[in-house]
């Protein structure tokens, strides 16, 4: 077990640095931050200035080496918009980030996992149907559509909900919805699969052959042997969810990591980009870890066949 | 924001619902300004940073030595109370005693003599020098405090436009002291000290720009307690917003929201403003380096089509990139490009233009109707038979950079007339110190000589040698203009507050 963490560690490790390498790379070639600091009407001499300022004059590998040197000794760099460090420039945007995020998270995985048992235990029924079909439009809106589509009905026409910003508990619920719709369709689909296929084995059959009540023999039996393949899905949610967050925050003004994120690769602030980059690839990595070992948990098969390899 | 479901309110929202768009929330005239915008800036230093968003807060925060009218054409005071050409080349101003900075110092001939001088804007290597300097202030060579109310400012050669460039949004004067003990450029930037009768106080960018009545001013109180730009990129939630009451004013309206707008019981207030919407011609790109071609492109362009279609007539054409407010120098009898597509297709034959692929860079609206406009200007230029691609763009690096692998061909730009003189657009920006020249994008030595007539204190003389720029301009086709840029702002119904003729959006006192 400790063997496995460690080598996944060391995996992830890996993973989170050629991510920051890539992103390092790209950002380099694909803008000049001295133009987009001092705008398009500036002198070649004032752009050479704030380039050696920044030591952007440097070759790429060496800017690269003292990058890695500055991070291993957890200095994330400084940006260029009021010279701050880059880490406390995310660092105050992360807050409004979780909050959005961890609410979304709740909501998609209770209301999918309870429509997706809903729809399972009425299978066929203009319930499960009904379940089906709201699925498949929250899967298939984009958020940007969505995200509008809420502001203009709740916002503008019946005025009962504020339409952007983050001032208040209810400015977090138009951003939250649209956040958590497409996943939580995602969610009732899956769960649906899962009951359904769960329902269907001897083990259920057993256990109502045995006398166990029908609503028991689901929450003790049905639930937790479905709970596996949501798990996987929960995995590939994270990812998703963090994409999500970078548009509905923008559409919301929700001024998170995901708006930052957009402001700074505008304007290539390239700290404050590395650092949201090592923060994203952290989460996914720690998220995708989390899945590993919780498939140890649920299915005792799987740490019996671990502990033989 | 409380959420507003009271049982009238619930009556309501069922009218509201079946007449369509509500109505404001607002009643009363609000204190605290909310103004919902797609962008802010990420730098507040008037000299260097010569951009539409920057010039929204500028004269609310730093004020400028002398002040401007442009509808009666007469100078004001401002931190100066008085001013006087002492000689040819000096102008001596009288610097408004009483006058405080946000941080309480006093604000004296000093402050000018550091912001006009060498650590920021006279030496090469100072940061308000590639733009306040080059553009704007060319001849100033050395800027002096006599004492603390005496300020002299020499010129290289005689300079009768001074007052005017001291009075534009790049000569507002922050408080000297502050710049000094400022780590650096970029944190003082976001930290500007200023004697405007709003101080900084809250610089998120990205997020918010705030900014608060400064109880120390020495003029008329402001009439708002703060004013605060947040940024929206969404027009919908935008215009959602200012019919929801969540927002006072939003910029960058776009003609096709106006019903919305008006129908939620806002209004739409803007129209063509002190700017020129231009493409320019790289002429560095080998389809573009014959000026026959460029002018071709030029006269595809069906202007009228584009402003009717686009602005719903709401903005003009210009004739040439000059503009009415010039005044005496306002070439009336100039004759603009027009719209003659014949004439294009003849001089792309006579060049010998083959349907080399030619770039066409722009951004998502960073200029209303932008991508319409791009989409609309390559259908044109097709018609006539050139082969334009399209290249959407991320940010302004994007834009002017050299190094792309399409080349770089045509970029979307615009002219404003930051005053009301051609050297304070077409030789700003086409002039051997603007951005074309100095980057290589075009040179014209007949232009450059007769820009330099420009530095006479003759009228007559100034006045010919720009007809012949025009000229130059119109034949050489370095760029080309489309229309006058309008802004469109949405306003709430609460408000009374109009928009100007420049990207301003003044909060002061003397606006209302």
């Amino acid at each position: 077990m400790g063997l496995l963490l460690v080598r996944k560690l060391v995996r992830a490790s890996i993973t989170v640095l050629l991510l920051v390498t890539a992103v390092f790379l790209i950002l380099r070639a694909s803008g000049d931050p001295a133009v987009m600091m001092l705008g398009v009407e500036v002198s070649p001499v004032a752009l050479e200035n704030f380039r050696d300022r920044w030591g952007l004059n440097d070759p790429v590998w060496v800017q690269y080496v003292i990058y890695l040197k500055s991070l291993a000794q957890g200095d994330f760099g400084r940006s260029y918009i009021g010279d701050r460090s880059a880490w406390d420039v995310v660092a105050e945007r992360l807050p409004a980030t979780l909050i959005l995020m961890v609410s979304a998270t709740v909501l998609a995985v209770v209301a999918g996992v309870l429509a997706g048992v809903l729809a399972a235990l009425n299978r066929n029924s203009w319930i499960d149907r009904l379940v089906m079909i709201i699925a498949a439009a929250g899967f298939s809106a984009p958020n940007f559509v969505l995200g509008i589509f809420l502001i203009v009905l709740f916002g503008a026409i019946w005025q009962i909900l504020p339409t952007t910003g983050s001032d208040t508990f209810w400015h977090g619920v138009l951003p939250v919805l649209t956040l958590a719709s497409a996943d939580a369709a995602v969610f009732a689909r899956f769960t649906r699969s899962a009951v359904l296929e769960t329902l269907n084995q001897p083990l259920m059959r057993t256990a109502l052959a045995k006398g166990v009540p029908y609503r028991a023999a689901v929450l003790r039996h049905a639930l937790p042997n479905s709970a596996i393949g949501l798990v996987t899905v929960f995995g590939l949610f994270v990812g998703r969810l963090v994409s999500g967050a970078v548009v509905t925050e923008n559409v919301f003004a929700w001024p998170g990591v995901g708006s930052l994120l957009v402001l700074s690769v505008e304007n290539r602030d390239f700290a404050v980009v590395q650092t949201i980059v090592i923060l994203i690839g952290i989460t996914m990595v720690c998220a995708n870890l989390l899945v590993d070992l919780s498939y140890l948990w649920l299915d005792p098969r799987t740490r019996r066949t671990r502990s033989r390899t | 924001m409380k959420l507003r479901t009271t049982a009238t309110r619930a009556a309501l929202i069922a009218a509201l619902t079946a007449t369509g768009w509500g109505t404001l929330a607002m009643a009363s005239e609000p204190a605290d300004l909310v103004i919902a915008t797609p962008n802010i800036p990420v730098h507040l230093d008037p000299a260097n940073l010569n951009r539409n968003v920057n010039w929204r807060f500028t004269h609310n925060v730093l004020e400028s030595l002398i002040q401007y009218d442009a509808e009666t054409g007469v100078f004001e005071p401002g931190l100066a109370t008085a001013w006087e050409a002492i000689s040819p080349t000096v102008l001596e101003l009288t610097i408004r005693e009483g006058v405080q900075c946000h941080n309480g110092e006093p604000f004296t001939a000093e402050d000018v003599a550091i912001v006009f001088g060498s650590e920021r804007l006279l030496d090469e290597d100072a940061p308000g020098h590639a733009v306040g300097k080059l553009q704007f202030f060319p001849h100033l060579s050395a800027v002096e405090a006599i004492d603390d109310t005496t300020v002299r400012m020499t010129t290289e050669i005689p300079d009768p436009l001074l007052p005017l460039r001291l009075s534009t949004s790049v000569a507002a004067v922050p408080c000297g002291d502050a710049y000094l003990a400022a780590d650096n450029w970029e944190a003082w930037g976001a930290s500007i000290i200023g004697t405007g009768p709003y101080m900084l106080e809250s610089f998120r960018p990205g997020e918010i720009n705030s900014f608060t009545a400064f109880d120390g001013y020495w003029g008329e109180k402001p009439p708002y307690d703060s004013f605060t730009f947040r940024v929206v990129p969404e027009v919908g939630a935008r215009v959602a917003g200012l019919i929801a009451g969540d927002f006072h004013i939003i910029t960058e309206v776009t003609p096709d929201h106006f019903a919305s707008i008006q129908g939620g019981g806002a209004a739409v207030v803007g129209g063509p403003i002190n700017n020129i919407r231009m493409i320019v011609y790289d002429q560095n790109h080998p389809a573009l380096r014959d000026p026959r071609v460029r002018r071709a492109m030029s006269l595809a362009i069906d202007r009228e089509l584009i402003v009717e279609t686009i602005f719903q007539g709401r903005t003009d054409l210009p004739n040439g990139l000059q503009m009415p407010s010039f005044g005496p120098m306002y070439v009336d009898e100039h004759k603009p490009t027009g719209f003659d597509p014949d004439l294009a297709r003849a001089l792309l034959e006579e060049a010998g233009y083959d349907g080399e692929e030619i770039s066409y860079r722009y951004m998502t609206d960073y200029y209303t109707g932008e991508v319409l406009t791009a989409q609309i200007l390559q259908q044109m230029w097709q018609d006539v038979g050139l082969n334009i691609r399209l290249e959407l763009k991320e940010n302004w690096a994007e834009i002017t950079g050299a190094d792309a692998h399409e080349g770089r061909g045509v970029m979307n730009y615009s002219a404003t007339a930051v005053y009301p003189d051609p050297e304070g657009q077409l030789y700003r920006l086409f002039g051997p110190r603007g951005p074309f020249q100095n980057n290589g994008i075009w040179a014209n030595s007949r232009f450059n000589e007769w820009g330099a007539d420009l530095a006479s204190t003759d009228l007559d003389i100034r006045r010919a040698a720009f007809a012949r720029m025009l000229e130059i301009y119109e034949s050489d086709a370095p760029s080309t203009y489309l229309h006058v840029l309008p802004t469109f702002l949405g306003v709430g119904q609460a408000l009374n507050w109009e928009a100007g003729n420049t990207h301003f959006m003044d909060f002061r006192a003397t606006a209302q």
